[in-house]
């Protein structure tokens, strides 16, 4: 492997890349569309609450929250203030309530209520459900005050972010690359480059780079437009392991294609067919149990439920490792599935 | 001929497909000496980019074997290095300047950067330089095909219809790039369907036909083989006799003539150099008109190839200087 040649084939598909005008327009698509649905409301709102109380001056609230509407409200007990505020930031319990006591000037609220800053589903939630239910505790016909102490400092629009990202990975992977490589046959490049001397795993890896860059890329600047923050270092390092795994599955099944496809259009037509298959039962899992089933076969339900664990509640490496060894399973599989493609396509064209 | 004198070796070359189940090849036999320019004629679908595929390692043949400087090019690791190609396509990064497409593969040879420069400017392409190959002619992107193939100076050149499409000054360019390549010492395999090209630029040719060689010798030699020569006599028959132009019918039959009939009264007639009754033929037409122009039409390798095969092929007038 010559790391010069290599580099070459990746600047010059990078630079290609950019002047592409369909990958721009695949790529900008999926940035603005993160930019623009962030103010939205978060689309996973909760069908029933997780609810922590706080202390055991407030153990009749809890009964009567426990008691009340069992079917709506799960309730567990928290003695301490940090082990309540660390279950919200896990997603363990939704909310963390106590009465306020203090009732001064600066805190005049009835309740105070540690929540998840990163999504609005559960803040609406919240209102939806548990205000209700305080005021009726209070034996009042208004809602009482509640103020909101986020746990997750990061805003709101962040919960959407591993949507967006599993989006344009697998769009990028899977429809742009798969193109990409099928326009380099139809156009004869490829032969170029064949008869240059850069040998025939030299150019596969150089494509693999080239993608994973560009995925990489799109990533990152989505990240830093929505302004995305991680409470600790091993979110970042979550996150980034996340996106180059994904990256790097989702560029070798768009190579896979590509060098099947004779031509430009059918990589395209064929990618097309797949990423909808690919993509929607990784995102309804979370809705439609049927969908979840299916889902666990894809590397996009590994990937996307990773992110949003990631984003929303950044856990340690070891907490992700179901998605991480999904994501490693499919890895190899796209991986040696692409290299036997490749090389039984070299021997069919030779 | 010593081997060490032979640039390309091909021995029994066979491919067949098997997809298709049809033989691309089908055992050819040839060699092209270093230092020449070998013109490989066939009409499409004959097997010349099968051939040009093997020889520049893309291919594997199905039997016999395709030699490079005496190496394989099957398993030859120095291909690259020797070989330049510009294939009948247009190949190149639309969406990348002509610098940029010959600075990737500047990059992928090893070459420097100026090298790409000079060829640009050689081959007047520096003032477009910088501007995305999607607003070049065709005539420019070959130029820089040729540009891209000479970018490592290989000491083979093997072109497939470098100047298929182009107008005759842009083809004459061209003409003139594989002159200047040649004269450096290097070998040039000119694959095409233009026999005045091949004519006019080739030391050799080879008929491909169906896969098979059907010829192959310098043009001249294979003219006088297999080409008629003829003369071209322009005629007006006598316009006092009323039956003059059906007698010239009726004896044109007889006699051997081709006739054609021109503006007006005047006819183009070709009349076989056939060394038979020439004067008689010619005293025939002085007796029954008046012969306007004589000139002698050599055979070309158009008629060559479909004499030799039946088969017919583009003949155009040469238009370009001598090798």
């Amino acid at each position: 492997m010559d790391i010069g040649r290599i580099w070459a084939i990746v600047a010059k598909d990078l630079l290609e890349a950019l002047r592409n005008k369909t990958i721009l327009v695949a790529i900008f698509l999926p940035l603005a569309a993160s930019l623009s649905l962030a103010v939205i409301a978060d689309p996973e709102k909760p069908v029933h609450l997780d609810v922590g109380v706080l202390g055991s001056d407030n153990y009749p609230l809890e009964v009567y929250l426990a008691t009340s509407v069992p079917e709506l409200v799960y309730v567990t007990h928290y003695e301490d203030l940090e082990l309540g505020q660390e279950a919200v930031a896990r997603g363990d319990i939704d909310v963390l309530i106590t009465k306020n006591t203090a009732q001064d000037v600066n805190l005049p609220a009835d309740f105070i209520a540690f929540t998840d800053g990163s999504s609005v589903g559960i803040q609406l939630a919240v209102k939806e459900i548990l205000e209700p239910l305080l005021a009726a505790y209070l034996g009042r016909a208004t809602e009482p005050t509640v103020d909101f102490i986020f746990i997750n400092q990061s805003k709101p629009g962040q919960a959407l972010i591993p949507l967006w990202l599993t989006i344009t990975t697998v769009m990028v992977g899977v429809m742009i690359l798969s193109g990409n490589f099928a326009e380099e046959k139809e156009k004869g490049t490829l032969d170029n480059i064949r008869i240059s001397p850069a040998q025939d795993g030299e150019i596969l890896v150089s494509k693999g780079i080239s993608g994973v860059i560009l995925i990489v890329l799109v990533s990152v600047i989505m990240l830093g437009l929505n302004k995305v923050t991680l409470p600790n270092i091993a979110g970042y390092i979550s996150l980034a392991l996340l996106i180059v795994m994904g990256a790097v599955i989702f560029t070798a099944i768009g190579l896979l294609i590509g060098i099947f496809s004779k031509t430009q259009s059918a990589a395209r037509a064929i990618s097309t067919i797949i990423y909808f298959p690919l993509i929607f039962p990784a995102l309804a899992a979370d809705f439609a149990p049927g969908a979840a089933k299916m889902a666990a076969f894809l590397p996009s339900f590994y990937l996307y439920r990773g992110l949003k664990e990631t984003m929303l509640f950044s856990p340690s490496l070891f907490a992700l490792k179901a998605d991480l060894v999904g994501l490693t399973v499919f890895l190899l599989i796209s991986f040696s599935g692409t290299m036997w493609g490749y090389r039984k396509v070299l021997r069919q064209e030779r | 001929m010593p081997l060490e004198n032979i640039a390309i070796l091909v021995q029994d070359l066979t491919k067949q497909y098997k997809k298709t189940n049809s033989a691309a090849l089908k055992g050819l036999s040839f060699h092209v000496r270093q230092g020449e320019i070998f013109g490989y004629l066939g009409p499409n679908g004959a097997g010349k980019t099968t051939t040009i595929r093997i020889m520049a390692g893309l291919s594997q043949p199905t039997e016999g074997l395709c030699q490079i400087f005496g190496k394989n090019t099957v398993d030859y690791s120095g291909l690259h290095n020797d070989l330049g190609v510009v294939f009948e396509e247009s190949n190149l990064y639309e969406r990348l300047s002509g610098l940029e497409n010959l600075r990737f593969f500047a990059r992928l040879h090893g070459v420097p950067l100026d090298r790409a420069k000079d060829l640009l400017y050689q081959y007047g392409l520096e003032g477009a330089a910088k501007k995305p190959i999607g607003t070049y002619s065709k005539g420019m992107k070959r130029r820089l095909l040729i540009c891209r193939a000479l970018l490592h100076d290989p000491r083979v050149l093997i072109m497939d219809e470098p100047t298929s499409g182009l107008d005759p000054t842009s083809a004459g360019v061209i003409h003139n790039a594989i002159l200047q390549y040649r004269k450096q010492g290097k070998t040039v395999f000119l694959s095409t369907h233009d026999m005045a090209e091949a004519d006019s630029l080739c030391h050799r040719v080879a008929f491909i036909n169906q896969g098979e060689i059907a010829a192959l010798d310098e043009p001249q030699i294979l003219k006088r083989r297999f080409g008629k020569p003829a003369l071209v006599v322009e005629f007006s028959p006598d316009s006092k006799d009323p039956h003059a132009a059906a007698a010239l019918e009726k004896h044109a039959a007889d006699a051997g003539f081709t006739l054609k009939q021109e503006t007006g009264e005047v006819h183009k007639i070709h009349i076989p150099l056939d060394r038979q009754g020439l004067g008689a033929k010619l005293d025939w037409l002085s007796h029954r008109g008046q012969i306007l122009t004589i000139h002698s039409q050599e055979a070309s390798l158009g008629q060559v190839f479909q004499n030799v095969t039946g088969a017919h092929l583009q003949d155009k007038s040469p238009h370009i200087m001598d090798p």
